[in-house]
């Protein structure tokens, strides 16, 4: 991994470990305080490309893991924190035309976006133990972008805006209801910006299906 | 409800999941060594000087750059292919060398240690080795590297072919007249393994349409 890789990661951790901190106050606060009003859940997404993303790497899903922290505001509406990275990438033995000149060889084309944001969902239905919700999220995102020719590598970054509607549905099982598990779709909407390869800003789209685990 | 174990548990879990999953996303690029073989060429394929080139020479020794030595047993056989590319292309072949220069030569070299670019400092002696060359140049000579060329790194035993233009003026401006590029990425060593090195060279050839004669 590159220095700026490792710098990325960093942060990430560090997003983590505050989230993580955040999670084990809130769930202090619940043992003192029942009834319980907060979620923890980790999630395992699988993603399709769209838009730019699907340009830079054509075809295939990419895989992903996520962890969110739900507060129950009242019976219809929850609010938390998400952290989610998803990954994808491209190998292909093209040949690259460039103004100038042209490239053939074995070439790794990856995308890394990681986003933190702030959720909000309303559960309108609420039926045979399965809580359907709709909401989304906004906050930041950073998106890596690689790209290997044979031993060359060209990397770009940039942070994001990102905006992320989703739908999907809760159900809870298991003693007295505390684990849940999680059916969602995630359309993750970063706002253009950066300078990416092939110049200018981009729009790194993707849809995330994302199946959580989790426990009250 | 209890919040003991199980929900550090699974928020330890949790940690260690998106932990070892960032580090599987940050994989890096190919490096296996199998995978090196790639071909890039440059040009400036507007210009007028490569549309009206129409002869050619190749010399039948590759030149080891940097100092160092190369095996040179399969020389000829690459300039062979070389040449015989720029035939099927309709270029002429100018063998005469005291006679009618051709309009454009092309020299191969390899380079012995990883470079960046295309400005090969160590090509400036054989270019007075060259017949059809007339001064030698020395490093105070500048490369001239097409129009827009983008630097790649060249590993060691990069094959790189440069197309030099012979009508170009060259002593007083001290420029080495550069008409096109093509390096086929680290496929030469002591041992060279032909295939290998003659799929390179046809792969340049196919991305490079523009040296065909209308």
């Amino acid at each position: 991994m590159t220095t700026r890789r490792w710098l990325l990661l960093t942060q990430l951790l560090i997003g983590l470990f505050i989230a993580l901190l955040t999670a084990l106050r809130a769930g202090a606060q619940q043992a003192l305080a029942e009834p319980s009003n907060f979620m923890s859940l980790t999630t395992f997404e699988l993603s399709l490309p769209l838009g730019d993303t699907k340009r830079y790497v054509t075809g295939g899903l990419g895989p992903g893991l996520g962890w969110e922290g739900r507060w129950t505001v009242n019976s219809h509406s929850s609010a938390g924190v998400s952290l989610s990275v998803a990954g994808f990438q491209r190998h292909t033995q093209n040949t690259i035309d460039f103004p100038s000149g042209a490239a053939t060889g074995d070439q790794l084309r990856q995308l890394l976006p990681v986003q933190a944001l702030a959720t909000g969902y309303v559960f309108p239905i609420q039926a045979n133990g399965v809580r359907w919700y709709a909401g989304g999220g906004v906050g930041g995102g950073h998106v890596d972008q690689d790209f290997s020719l044979g031993t060359q590598q060209v990397s770009r970054s940039a942070w994001h805006l990102v905006i992320a509607p989703e739908i999907g549905a809760e159900v809870r099982g298991g003693p007295d209801h505390l684990f849940v598990g999680v059916v969602s779709l995630r359309y993750n909407a970063p706002i253009a910006a950066g300078n990416y390869l092939g110049g200018g800003a981009r729009n790194f789209q993707y849809l995330t299906l994302r199946v959580g685990i989790g426990e009250e | 409800m209890s919040l003991g174990v199980p929900r550090r548990a699974h928020i330890v879990a949790t940690a260690l999941l998106v932990v070892a999953g960032l580090a599987a996303a940050c994989d890096s690029g190919p490096i296996n060594p199998n995978n090196i073989g790639w071909v890039t060429t440059l040009v400036d394929s507007a210009a007028p000087a490569l549309q009206n080139a129409r002869t050619f020479a190749v010399p039948d020794t590759i030149v080891a750059l940097n100092g160092g030595t190369f095996n040179h047993a399969q020389d000829k056989a690459i300039a062979a292919v070389v040449r015989g590319h720029f035939l099927q292309l309709g270029w002429v072949e100018r063998k005469d060398t005291t006679g009618t220069k051709p309009d454009v030569v092309i020299v191969m070299g390899t380079n012995t240690r990883t470079e960046v670019g295309i400005s090969y400092a160590d090509w400036f002696p054989s270019y007075g080795w060259i017949p059809y060359w007339g001064t030698p140049a020395d490093p105070s000579w500048v490369w001239g590297a097409p129009a827009g060329a983008i630097a790649y790194v060249y590993e060691v035993g990069t094959l790189v072919m440069t197309m030099v233009d012979l009508r170009a003026p060259r002593e007083t401006t001290k420029r080495v007249p550069v008409l096109w590029v093509a390096a086929v990425n680290g496929v030469l060593g002591d041992n060279p393994v032909l295939p290998r090195v003659l799929t390179g060279i046809d792969q340049a050839f196919v991305q490079s349409p523009y040296l065909r004669i209308p």
